[in-house]
């Protein structure tokens, strides 16, 4: 699918958020995102996965520039884009859009779905009157809408339904790269598949990009072709959809996989369970910052001490740990 | 096995504006002693209308409970019930723990304090020996240093951590029949393995039975004993774990097994099912399912009830008569 072009590459991106903490509302730095790296190939699906906290969203928002990093490098098509404004910004924002997990969130209860999905086409001067609407029925379509629902407000459409519009809206300015947040995990899973298909079809047709967001790895398995898994705020493991999801090297992505339950009775599969909770990203800890749940059984002081490396384990496969 | 829970054809209806919505119509199931029993289905099957109903938790109105409709604990018709008896069934006999722990705690009080609260509503009981049970019931749940938990607030724990405070709070008088809703829902996947752990420990140690209500098919599949699949208000197909997921009857609940995406197996895109759930005001005639069903044909124009379907299994699908597949 891809043809080797790095479309977006993210170079050593750091992002924290000061939070105030106690009663002189000292401020702290939250670390969201540390040291991250990755490159998005022009036309492959890229699956970021992790846990609430792991600064899965907050890196996608650096992307797509509705946060600025602290430090580290955004290139796109080999722009830097946080060195952006005006003109060339709106260009940026034409060429790659987000689509959020909740769509009743994100969409404005009392604009009908259509204005929503008009909306950035008037604001990015690609089209007005006739025109618009006639682009606006047009991705209704596309998106599997009718577009008779184009004067229905968000309350009236199913959740289903309101993620085609989400879908529509970014698709509106023609975009090559769309971030994907959660966008199916809001949803149930008889609908879950028709929204993944959806976005399979607009792929294969519009040759777009994805970074496709996700928690729940069954379904990043279906989508990506690559998989960053992040672990408070860090990448832990990258490389080969296949290969991370079937030989997983860094023990959490070890234990994240095992953790999924199977549908199936006969084939349950032995759950490494996890002690404690992911840590608190106010106060990682020194070191590997998982070294504090890690089953691995060559566990040491090393990896209490010294923060390993992302480091190739397998043929484009790289594991953030000393003994994987 | 003993029954203890009888509920027998359950009928909960809430008044809307667009007209009455038969949210629960028409439910019959039971539950033994020790037994888990897996209430699945999607948002609007009905499924938590049907636990609320069960501990008489639904605000009257809007909801409207059929007067024909039992909820049998021991034998009791617990929607008859009222004052001590009632709460004397919420007690010891049934007790509930739902999806959003943070929102089933009261933020500004303590831990300790709302479970020595739920134990001193059911038990006669000093105040110190209820917190002695309180922190008992803390170290059950696996919550650390229990004594210094008693002191915390909600928002100071974990939501992992919350989930098992309110196991605690919900096991604390300790009921025969668990009913819990979606308790891992909003939880992180290897916090979810650690309560779904839990409970199957507390089960085994408590010997108390279970409704777990849930849409996770692969949860189903790894804690129940037999699962009940509900669309549309109704129970659509029961039968053991094994034959559920093996040889479902229904063709929702095939096509539900075939949509999940899963990690075992091929990584092939899932087939969808076509449609949406519809709402509870305007439920489809005949069978419920017949808009979405890719086997549909003439006969289920007539609602079809729940079938034979092998040996403790049951669906609701003219199919079942018609081993050879719908006539074309």
């Amino acid at each position: 699918m891809s043809d080797g072009a790095a479309l977006l590459v993210v170079e050593r991106l750091r992002k924290t958020f000061p939070v105030a903490r106690g009663m002189l509302g000292r401020r702290v730095p939250l670390y969201a995102v540390s040291d991250a790296s990755l490159t998005v190939t022009r036309g492959e699906t890229l699956g970021l996965v992790g846990e609430s906290g792991s600064g899965k969203t907050t890196l996608a928002r650096c992307l797509v520039r509705l946060e600025t990093p602290d430090a580290g490098r955004v290139l796109y098509d080999g722009t830097d884009v946080l060195a952006l404004g005006g003109a060339a910004l709106r260009a940026f924002r034409r060429r790659v859009q987000i689509v959020f997990q909740d769509p009743s969130g994100s969409l404005n209860p009392r604009m009908r779905v259509g204005t929503a999905v008009r909306e950035p086409l008037e604001i990015h001067r690609l089209a007005h009157g006739q025109e618009a609407e006639d682009r606006v029925a047009a991705l209704f379509a596309e998106v599997g809408l009718d577009p008779a629902y184009r004067d229905r407000f968000p309350h009236e459409l199913s959740g289903g339904q309101r993620q085609r519009v989400g879908i529509a809206r970014a698709l509106a300015v023609g975009p090559e790269l769309l971030v994907l947040d959660e966008p199916v995990s809001a949803l149930d899973v008889s609908v879950q598949a028709q929204v993944l298909a959806l976005l399979r079809d607009l792929q294969r047709r519009r040759g777009l990009t994805y970074v496709f967001i996700a928690h729940d790895l069954a379904v990043v398995r279906q989508m990506a072709t690559r998989v960053a898994v992040m672990y408070l705020g860090r990448i832990v493991e990258d490389g080969p959809a296949d290969a991370v999801l079937a030989t997983p090297r860094h023990p959490y992505t070890v234990a994240l996989l095992s953790a999924v339950p199977v549908p199936d009775p006969a084939t349950q599969r032995r759950r490494i369970v996890l002690p404690g909770d992911p840590p608190s990203p106010l106060a990682p800890p020194a070191g590997c910052p998982f070294h504090p749940r890690c089953p691995h059984p060559r566990k040491d002081d090393r990896c209490r001490q010294e923060l390993p490396a992302l480091d190739e384990k397998a043929p484009g496969q790289r594991a953030r740990c000393h003994y994987a | 096995m003993t029954t203890l829970l009888e509920v027998h054809d359950l009928r909960v209806t809430f008044r809307t504006s667009d007209g009455p919505a038969r949210a629960v119509d028409g439910v019959s199931f039971t539950l033994a002693a020790g037994e888990t029993l897996a209430l699945v289905g999607e948002s609007g099957s009905g499924k938590t209308v049907t636990a609320l109903a069960l501990l008489r938790l639904l605000a009257e109105p809007p909801a409207e409970v059929d007067p024909a409709s039992q909820v049998l604990f021991e034998g009791r018709d617990v929607l008859r019930l009222d004052g001590e008896a009632l709460r004397r069934v919420r007690g010891a006999g049934m007790a509930m723990v739902f999806q959003e722990p943070m929102t089933s705690l009261n933020p500004v009080l303590s831990i300790g304090l709302q479970i020595t609260e739920t134990v001193q509503a059911h038990e006669r009981m000093t105040r110190r020996a209820a917190r002695d049970r309180a922190a008992d019931m803390l170290a059950l749940v696996g919550l650390p240093d229990p004594r210094d938990a008693l002191g915390r607030y909600p928002h100071e724990l974990s939501g992992g951590m919350r989930q098992r405070a309110l196991l605690a709070m919900a096991l604390v008088c300790r009921p025969r029949v668990l009913i819990a809703d979606e308790p891992t829902t909003a939880l992180d996947v290897t916090v979810q393995a650690q309560i779904l752990e839990l409970l199957a420990d507390l089960r085994e140690r408590l010997g108390m039975a279970m409704l777990l209500i849930t849409h996770n098919l692969g949860i189903a599949a790894g804690i129940a004993d037999r699962v009940a699949v509900m669309y549309g208000g109704q129970l659509v197909e029961t039968a053991s774990r094994l034959a559920l997921f093996q040889e479902p009857r229904h063709p929702y609940t095939h096509g539900l097994l075939q949509a999940a995406p899963r990690l075992d197996g091929p990584a092939a895109p899932t087939p969808a099912i076509p449609g949406a759930v519809p709402p509870a005001t305007a439920w489809p005639t005949g069978c419920r399912f017949r808009p979405r069903c890719p086997h549909a044909w003439a006969r289920c124009e007539i609602p079809p009830p729940l079938l034979e379907a092998g040996a403790a299994q049951q669906a609701r699908c003219w199919l079942v008569e018609q081993p050879g597949g719908a006539p074309a």
